[in-house]
């Protein structure tokens, strides 16, 4: 290879790891909550344990990716027994399916600070393709990503038809990094 | 009136009358051995075989004759002369069947048959006495009517009779009102205490066994218990709790309600049976009625003196309840069928204002109470494991309705006894306001009891059963609605009691 070429590379390899490394958003924090209406009534839960690796640059969004797991065994709903439940296998099936996965496709920016992303969702071994939208907010040098989005419990296996429980469920999740 | 109009009117007469006269509702088969099979939940030791008495065998049985039946009255209040008037009438059969009509014929025909006691003892066998009222705690009505009992005049002479339907599936309210069908309240365990005690009985194993004794029982449960403990264990079960066949004497059974019993999906506390159709209301009463004894598990039948169904034969007919040798016939079983369908709860006598009560429904379903106990029959008819670690296996999930959570209640009734499933299903509230005993055993005593955290306590002595040879450590399990603020929790109260 001549000279020339392989240092072309490398120049161009250095400036791609350093523009990701630039883009790298650190995660300092998260929130994960979740509404679902039971007889009527508002449940509200949360989840923990998340993982996330963002590249995002306000930018340039379609160049940035986002992926994170979760752990539906932290689940909380207020009434222990009922989270016990959602771990069985007729919920999460915590056992086998220690994570819940998302990781976006496509990012794409809206308008202000309101942008688009399609990621696929994987519940259990079910993996669909969701569209979600989400805002970015610069504060005090850190970037607060908020999005909020409903699914269709059932389209992850997650419960079966019932007469009380609604099937869509509200999620929240709030990411604090650091660029 | 013309001819032909005349000739067409009779002739419509003529099909109503024979309509009429041959109404003959579709009475299902009642020992069908492929449905005896599929209603009936495998047991909790599935290595164990279970075997039924065969069809042949069943049907080969003398049905129960349907005698007129008489109330029974406490001494002091019985009329002068009451029980002599009884034994100068004749033996009377209280239905014929080939003559019902209608289906309000069916249900009457069927209140006879709850009525009809298959324990036929000598009609001085137990004399109600004050004393012997007060000891033992019988309710009676206002007219001294022990509504649980009657007299029966058969060919042989007037009997005392019991273990009818109505003796376990009747309720006196505190203002005296019978309530039929209500979560029962006669004190067979206090009874059966002072019988005990008045009579000098030994208690035996093999008294206890035949009633408890399953397979994967403790070994234990094949010993004598030493008499004070069983006496004293018999005296604390309360109203509305017997130590029924199939349970423990560490696990006796809450009596259910039988209204609205066509919404409830399976039959007892363990769910051991299911209720799909009316046959399987039929076969529940004709298995628990007495031909459970003669199930077969493994090797073991409970029933005395019998180590093969083909010995189940009037001769050697040895019922441990006392039960004459013999079934219900498959019309009666319907009729009887039909008469718990059309029961009905009385009045509720709760009156709490409307926006407590609507509190209260919003305390309900925020506590998470409406996922399992859920409207309109205040059950998803569904099972819980009784334990968490029951591991349910792969042919139940196909063929039970599971709900994958255990409340961790006592799991001894629903893995320790031949009802044991390995689950429980859960209750429905309807008509929580009239009873007596809460939880499986009847170890808890009012809804109150039941939502009060003190019960968890390793200390806490339950106001209900209470083994006296089990170490307590409070009453566990179904830890819901405890944590709430006073006014929450009463809310909560009056809605349930409402239900």
């Amino acid at each position: 290879m001549p000279k020339s070429v392989f240092t072309l590379i490398l120049i161009l390899f250095t400036f791609a790891v350093s523009a990701q490394e630039k883009d790298q958003v650190n995660l300092v924090s998260s929130e994960v909550s979740f509404v679902i209406k039971n007889a009527g009534i508002n449940v509200d839960g949360s989840m923990e344990g998340l993982t996330a690796n963002i590249l995002f640059n306000p930018k340039k969004p379609q160049k940035g990716s986002i992926s994170g797991t979760l752990d539906p065994a932290t689940i909380k709903t207020g009434i222990g027994m009922r989270d016990k439940h959602l771990k069985n296998e007729d919920y999460f099936d915590v056992e086998n399916y220690p994570q819940i996965k998302m990781q976006s496709n496509s990012l794409r920016k809206l308008q202000g600070n309101q942008y688009e992303g399609l990621f696929t969702l994987t519940i259990k071994d079910i993996t669909r393709e969701i569209s979600l939208p989400f805002t970015v907010t610069e504060e005090n040098d850190q970037f607060i990503f908020d999005t909020s989005f409903e699914i269709n419990r059932q389209d992850f296996g997650l419960g079966d038809d019932s007469i009380i429980l609604s099937d869509m469920v509200k999620i929240n999740i709030r990411l604090t990094g650091t660029p | 009136m013309p001819v032909h109009k005349l000739a067409a009117s009779v002739l419509l007469l003529s099909v109503l009358f024979i309509a009429a006269a041959n109404y003959l509702p579709d009475i299902p088969k009642t020992w069908d051995m492929k449905e005896i099979k599929r209603f009936h939940v495998p047991p909790y030791d599935r290595k164990v075989a279970v075997t039924y008495v065969p069809e042949e065998i069943y049907y080969a049985l003398p049905e129960y004759k349907l005698y007129k039946t008489y109330p029974v009255y406490i001494y002091d209040k019985m009329p002068e002369g009451y029980l002599d008037s009884l034994k100068s009438l004749p033996p009377e059969i209280a239905v014929d069947f080939s003559k019902l009509t209608t289906d309000e014929d069916w249900i009457e025909a069927g209140r006879l048959v709850f009525e009809m006691p298959p324990n036929r003892s000598p009609y001085n066998a137990l004399t109600f006495e004050s004393a012997w009222v007060d000891s033992v705690g019988y309710e009676t009505t206002k007219d001294g009517i022990l509504p649980y009992l009657s007299y029966i005049q058969t060919p042989e002479g007037l009997k005392l009779g019991s273990t009818s339907c109505a003796n376990c599936h009747t309720k006196i309210l505190d203002n005296g009102q019978v309530v039929v069908g209500g979560q029962g309240d006669y004190p067979f365990d206090r009874e059966f205490a002072f019988i005990i005690k008045k009579f000098d009985f030994p208690v035996t194993a093999s008294m206890s066994t035949p009633l408890v004794y399953a397979p994967w029982s403790d070994p234990s449960v094949k010993e004598a218990w030493a008499k004070e403990d069983f006496v004293q264990t018999l005296m604390s079960t309360p109203p509305g709790v017997m130590t029924r066949q199939g349970t423990g004497t560490e696990s006796p059974v809450a009596v259910p309600s039988l209204f609205g019993i066509r919404d409830i999906k399976y039959f007892d506390r363990t769910g051991l049976m299911k209720n799909e159709n009316i046959g399987d209301l039929m076969r529940y009463a004709a298995f628990n009625q007495g031909m459970d004894m003669f199930t077969q598990y493994g090797a073991y039948i409970p029933m005395n003196g019998i180590s093969s169904h083909s010995q189940i034969t009037t001769e050697q007919w040895d019922h441990p309840f006392g039960y004459d040798a013999g079934r219900y016939s498959d019309e009666q079983l319907y009729a009887l069928a039909m008469y718990l369908y059309s029961l009905e709860a009385p009045e509720n006598p709760e009156k709490s204002p409307a926006e407590v009560l609507a509190r209260g429904e919003v305390i309900f379903a925020e506590q998470g109470c409406v996922t399992c106990h859920t409207p309109p029959a205040f059950t998803n008819n569904m099972l819980l494991p009784a334990t968490a670690d029951f591991e349910i296996p792969d042919e139940d999930k196909e063929t039970l309705d599971i709900f994958n959570v255990s409340v961790e209640t006592d799991p001894y009734l629903s893995t320790k006894t031949r009802r044991g499933t390995g689950y429980y299903k859960v209750p429905s509230l309807r008509g929580l306001w009239m009873r007596e005993a809460f939880f499986h055993d009847g170890s808890l005593t009012s809804i109150e009891e039941v939502l009060d955290p003190a019960r968890l306590e390793p200390d806490y002595i339950p106001t209900g059963h209470v083994p006296v040879n089990k170490v307590f450590q409070g009453v566990p399990g179904h830890p819901f609605g405890m944590e709430l603020s006073p006014d929450d929790k009463d809310a909560l109260i009056a809605y349930l009691k409402s239900l």
